[in-house]
C-alpha cells in the first residue's frame, strides 16, 4: 500500500498537501520563518519546489514541526517516510485497541477492523486536496 | 495517535497528562479546541492545566521559529490566503453541512456548536461516554476538517465497543455500513458535508444512552458510575 501511495505522489504530487508542509519546513530550516506569512517569500519557496501558487501555507506555524527532521530528504522520500510513520502509528493504534478488546486475527472482527483500517490508511495517509 | 493517548491516560487517572498530551495535538489546533469548553463546562482543572502548559510551550517554540511578528501576521494572512478550490461541502462538519444550504458562516454553525458543546458536556456520565461524545462533538463543530481526518472516529468507535455503547455483535454490521457509506462518498463524489449527519447521529445516540443511564442510576441507587 506504501508503494501504491507514493507512486499516486509521484505523479500527482502538485495536488497532494504535503508539499506545502515541507516547503514551510525548509523555510523554517533556511532562516526565513519570519517571512513564514509573506506572499512573496511563500512564492518563492513555492517555485524552488515546484509548488503550484494557489496552494499557499496557512496553517498556524507549529504545523511544520514534524516535518522539520524531514528536510534533509528530497520531497518524494520524505513523503515517503513521513506515510509509512502516519501508517505505523494508526496501525498500532487500531492494533492495540483491538487487543484491548480482545480482537484476535482470524475472527469476523477482526477482518472487519482490517478493513476498516485498510480504508482509512488511504484516507489518512493520501491527503489528496480535493 | 494523541487521542488514544489522551483517552489511555485520563482512564488510567493521570488527567494533568491526559491534558497535555491534547495540547500537543494543536499542531491541527481545529480539531483540539473544542476540548477545551466541555473540559470547562465538567470542570477538569488539572485536564485544562496541562493542555495549557503544553500549549505554551508549543507556542513558545513557534515564537522561536517565527518571531512575535509572524505570528502577529498570521490571522491576516490566513484571512487574505483564498482557497484554490471551495472545501465547505468536502468539510463533514456543521458548517460544511449548513453550506449545502447557503447557510454557511450563519448564526445557525455558532447554534448548532453551542447546542453540541452543551450535549456532549452533559453527555459526559463517565469517562467512556464523554469521551466517544466529546471526540464527536469537536469533529462537528471544528473549523476546518479533511476528509482524512474522520478517521479519528477511530478512537470513539473503539471506545464505544468497550463501553457497551455499540454492542459487539453489531459491529460487523455498523463497520461495514460505514465503510459502505464512506466509498460511496468518494467514488460517487456526494459532498463528504453529508457525513456530518452520520457523526452527529452517533453523538444523539451517545447522548441519549448517557441520559438512559443516569435515569437507570437515579432509579436504582445501589448501582454507582464511574
Amino acid at each position: 500500500m506504501l508503494v501504491i501511495i507514493v507512486g499516486v505522489h509521484q505523479h500527482l504530487e502538485r495536488q497532494f498537501d504535503f508539499g506545502v508542509f515541507y516547503y514551510a519546513a525548509h523555510m523554517i530550516v533556511d532562516g526565513k520563518g519570519h517571512d513564514l506569512y509573506s506572499f512573496a517569500t511563500q512564492h518563492f519557496y513555492q517555485l524552488r519546489y515546484h509548488r503550484p501558487p494557489d496552494t499557499l501555507f496557512r496553517y498556524p506555524p507549529i504545523a511544520p514541526i514534524p516535518i522539520l527532521p524531514l528536510t534533509v530528504l528530497p520531497m518524494s522520500v520524505a513523503f515517503a517516510v513521513w506515510t509509512a510513520a502516519c501508517m505505523g502509528l494508526l496501525s498500532a493504534s487500531i492494533k492495540v485497541s483491538s487487543a484491548r478488546l480482545g480482537w484476535r486475527s482470524g475472527t469476523g472482527l477482526s477482518c472487519w477492523a482490517f478493513f476498516l483500517f485498510l480504508f482509512l490508511i488511504a484516507c489518512s495517509t493520501a491527503n489528496i486536496r480535493f | 495517535m494523541f487521542y488514544a493517548l489522551l483517552y489511555q491516560q485520563l482512564r488510567r487517572g493521570h488527567n494533568f497528562l491526559g491534558g497535555a498530551l491534547l495540547g500537543l495535538a494543536t499542531l491541527k489546533f481545529q480539531l483540539v479546541l473544542g476540548f477545551v469548553p466541555i473540559f470547562l463546562l465538567k470542570r477538569k482543572w488539572r485536564e485544562l492545566a496541562g493542555f495549557s502548559i503544553s500549549t505554551a510551550i508549543l507556542v513558545a517554540i513557534s515564537l522561536g521559529m517565527t518571531g512575535l511578528q509572524a505570528l502577529h501576521s498570521y490571522p491576516n494572512f490566513a484571512l487574505h490566503a483564498e482557497l484554490p478550490v471551495n472545501e465547505l461541502p468536502h468539510k463533514a462538519n456543521w458548517q460544511g453541512l449548513l453550506s449545502l444550504i447557503g447557510q454557511d458562516g450563519s448564526v445557525w454553525v455558532a447554534l448548532l456548536s453551542v447546542a453540541t458543546i452543551v450535549w456532549a458536556a452533559r453527555a459526559w456520565a463517565n469517562l467512556d461516554r464523554g469521551f466517544c461524545a466529546a471526540t464527536l462533538a469537536v469533529m462537528l463543530i471544528s473549523y476546518h476538517i479533511t476528509p482524512q481526518d474522520i478517521s479519528l472516529a477511530i478512537v470513539p468507535f473503539f471506545v464505544a465497543v468497550s463501553a457497551g455503547i455499540l454492542p459487539r455483535d453489531r459491529v460487523p454490521i455498523v463497520a461495514a455500513i460505514g465503510m459502505g457509506i464512506l466509498l460511496i462518498f468518494m467514488m460517487v463524489q456526494i459532498p463528504m458535508a453529508l457525513f456530518a449527519i452520520v457523526l452527529a447521529a452517533a453523538l444523539l445516540r451517545v447522548g441519549i444512552r448517557a441520559r438512559n443511564a443516569k435515569a437507570s442510576d437515579r432509579s436504582n441507587p445501589l448501582r454507582t458510575t464511574v
